[in-house]
């Protein structure tokens, strides 16, 4: 029978751009410190240096997350009550708890890679367990809601751990080769860089390609999923798979962040440059994909 | 010892014209700015000419028995009185929107001018007094039915005891009180009919 929806309340999306952004930038400080801390702990000499650079940029990032989670709240100078305050059932509540017990040993961290010293083994280990909930509690935040298909998933905590090795270790690489590419351009740096260039760090190209792969079997699954629940989960799945967020999902998140970066970590494995833009072509896939779940998730009336 | 209270409303969609009084009673008595809603009424036309009909569908928060808003509130702002009224306290509100994104029945908006979130508290402040919810006391149909689903006598248990009555998204098990009476399914779909 013919249906036609004449009026209903406009209801404006509650987590947009600000939140993609947030969870994306967590993505990037938790799982730099997961690789940076995991090098320390399996003594990977020849990923010292990487990890170095993933140890240094957690913190700064951690400092833009912090930055961004109070300026999108509607009241940001009641922000301290997310800290002071427990509700034992909130995936929130503990998230900010996690946000700053990382943000504190990320600093701790950051400041022994800086002087060179020894990383204690806990600290490794804490900082890699706080690095984890950093990761899996925005995912967690969307699975406790009751609002979307999209989100009612035990894969997304899943998908966002491993995007979050994905887009920590993309921005080492990324960092690695920028300063690289500068130290070249000076004499001083040359011969480092030289050396550098001949020892490129092992398993980046493979250990991402094989995340990417990953990646792409969790998101089949989760679109297997929709595509065979309720309506309102089938509606979802044809909006990504050939509706409105088609273009992000099979042009940016497919294409772009997943397959390239593929072809290019496999059939250049050892060339920086080459490293460096499937590194920028990840963090695109992988921008575009947290833009598919969390808009994607609120882009249908409810009821 | 008497069951405690448990608030709940009755909506016979048969006696619904539309007529949206509701939600302006609602808009008036509570001050709600413009652009966002505590109570509204979905309107869906189902059929071809000439056997059409245009259905009504009241909507407002529906104040879970297990409400997720409250489960997810990361300060603890988010209530529930001893009486099922599902409330806010909006000094701890820090306007993070977790409970406008948890809600399945969109009842949860962040006020434009408080910037904090607020939904409808069945006119707490009404009901606190001996009266019912503005929207029950304008509804020129009386469509609307209030009042404690624990007490056996009341007309609200009545109606419900006999009639066929429907919640909306049950299978989210978040147990509302807010029953609906002679709902057509086409009014009770979300998305699909976008």
């Amino acid at each position: 029978m013919n249906a036609k929806l004449v009026y209903d309340a406009f209801h404006e999306p509650a987590f947009g751009y600000i939140v993609v952004t947030y969870f994306f930038l967590a993505a990037i400080a938790a799982g730099s410190f997961i690789t940076s801390a995991a090098v320390e702990l399996f003594g990977l000499k020849e990923n010292r240096a990487l990890a170095r650079i993933g140890a240094l940029v957690t913190p700064f990032v951690m400092l833009v997350v912090g930055l961004i989670m109070i300026l999108e709240l509607a009241q940001p100078s009641r922000f301290y009550a997310v800290v002071i305050t427990l509700n034992p059932t909130s995936a929130m509540s503990w998230g900010a708890k996690v946000l700053i017990l990382f943000a504190v040993a990320s600093v701790i961290y950051a400041w022994n890679a800086l002087k060179g010293a020894f990383q204690p083994k806990w600290l490794s280990v804490a900082g890699i367990a706080l690095a984890v909930l950093m990761a899996v509690y925005p995912p967690l935040e969307l699975v406790q809601t009751k609002a979307s298909p999209l989100w009612q998933s035990s894969v997304l905590p899943v998908l966002y751990l491993a995007g979050a090795l994905l887009a920590g270790t993309s921005a080492a690489v990324l960092i690695a080769a920028v300063g690289s590419a500068s130290a070249t351009a000076s004499k001083s740096g040359a011969q480092s860089a030289a050396a550098a260039e001949r020892n490129p760090a092992l398993c980046v190209g493979r250990c991402l390609s094989g995340l990417l792969v990953f990646s792409l079997v969790l998101v089949a699954i989760e679109l297997i999923t929709l595509a065979s629940g309720s309506n309102e989960a089938r509606m979802i799945a044809s909006a990504i798979l050939s509706g409105k967020f088609a273009t992000l999902f099979w042009g940016l998140y497919v294409i772009v962040g997943s397959a390239m970066p593929i072809a290019i970590l496999l059939g250049a494995a050892r060339n920086r440059s080459l490293q460096a833009l499937a590194a920028v072509l990840i963090l695109v896939g992988i921008y575009a994909l947290r833009v598919i779940e969390v808009v994607g998730g609120q882009s249908f009336p409810l009821t | 010892m008497a069951e405690k209270k448990r608030y709940g409303m009755a909506i016979d969609l048969r006696r619904c014209t539309g007529c949206k009084a509701c939600q302006v009673a609602c808009k008036s008595e509570n001050g709600v700015p413009l652009g966002v809603f505590r109570s509204w009424v979905k309107e869906v036309e189902t059929g071809t000419y000439p056997n059409v009909r245009k259905h009504f569908l009241p909507r407002l928060c529906n104040h879970c028995k297990n409400p997720v808003c409250v489960r997810n509130c990361p300060v603890g702002a988010s209530y529930k009185r001893e009486d099922g009224v599902v409330w806010l306290d909006k000094s701890k509100c820090i306007g993070c929107r977790y409970c406008v994104a948890s809600c399945p029945y969109q009842s949860r908006f962040i006020d434009p001018n408080d910037k904090v979130a607020d939904s409808c508290n069945f006119c707490m402040h009404r009901i606190d007094n001996g009266l019912v919810p503005a929207c029950v006391n304008t509804c020129p149909g009386r469509a609307r039915i209030f009042g404690d689903l624990n007490d056996p006598k009341s007309e609200i248990s009545r109606v419900i005891g006999t009639n066929p009555v429907q919640v909306l998204k049950p299978e989210t098990g978040l147990n509302p009180s807010v029953f609906y009476i002679g709902a057509d399914g086409n009014t009770l779909r979300g998305s699909e009919i976008k």
